[in-house]
């Protein structure tokens, strides 16, 4: 018997820029609101400190990177840590198609940059859903 | 990790208060960001991590060969002071300020020491 897969969900850790913040609210969105046992958190500072047990997880488990800004950091850290990207969600082009949701800043969102992160949220809620059932299509 | 809100809550609560300090893209850093790696080289530096896997100490010494001035680690103030491990990963509550504010008590004195030394 197998175990089932969970999506790892990799958001910005930085704190240099309201994008990341969105990032970061975007995914604990999904994780404890939209699909709370169907996903878990990543940390990508533990993936490049080498700390076994996140490194391993990245490797066995679908990882949805959710960028903050265009650096990309994120999707590059996993990807040195050879964790396996199944789906990428960049919070600065979700922002262009939503000009109007200016977060106020890096440490407050504001009911327009909380708004932004929602639709994130939900970007990559949708997002969990293709990969897992993708992934079980694979396993049968 | 919850501790690692802490961090990030009571370091960019320091930045809003002082102009003597900022912080460093930790992840862009880490990702080979040579800007930040070499601000890191030209200035003192202190580490804030969260948890015991102390990844932004090691990633400081890994990828941008500087040895931090000073490490302040929140799961070791949770535990020397007895504070309670905050319950949230995305938002400070009322009973969790006791420990931002502990948090930044030690930053701010790491801050003057490390100002003091290089003075």
């Amino acid at each position: 018997m197998s175990m089932e897969k969970k999506v790892a969900v990799a958001v910005c850790t930085g704190m240099d820029q309201p994008l990341a913040t969105v990032s970061r609210y975007a995914g604990y969105y999904v994780l404890e609101k939209l699909r709370p046992d169907k996903t878990v958190l990543l940390c990508t500072p533990a993936l490049i400190g080498g700390v076994k047990e996140d490194v391993t997880f990245a490797k066995e488990n679908p990882v949805l990177v959710i960028n903050g800004c265009r650096e990309r950091c994120c999707e590059k850290i996993v990807n040195e840590a050879k964790g396996q990207i199944k789906a990428i969600i960049n919070v600065d082009d979700v922002f262009k198609e939503h000009k109007d949701l200016q977060p106020e800043s890096r440490a407050k969102l504001g009911p327009k940059g909380m708004k932004l992160a929602e639709i994130v949220g939900e970007l990559a809620a949708k997002k969990v859903d293709e990969i897992l059932a993708e992934v079980n299509n694979s396993g049968r | 990790m919850s501790e690692g809100m802490i961090s990030r809550v009571a370091t960019r609560r320091i930045l809003e208060e002082r102009d003597d300090v900022v912080t460093i893209c930790l992840p862009l850093f880490l990702a080979g960001g040579q800007e930040e790696r070499d601000f890191a080289k030209e200035n003192p530096c202190i580490t804030v991590d969260g948890c015991s896997k102390m990844c932004a100490l090691k990633g400081v010494k890994m990828y941008g060969k500087v040895q931090p001035k000073s490490s302040i680690v929140i799961s070791e103030i949770i535990q020397k002071d007895k504070h309670l491990k905050p319950k949230s990963k995305s938002k400070i509550e009322s009973e969790d300020e006791k420990l931002v504010h502990e948090t930044m008590r030690i930053i701010k004195k790491q801050i003057e020491k490390v100002k003091e030394r290089e003075e």
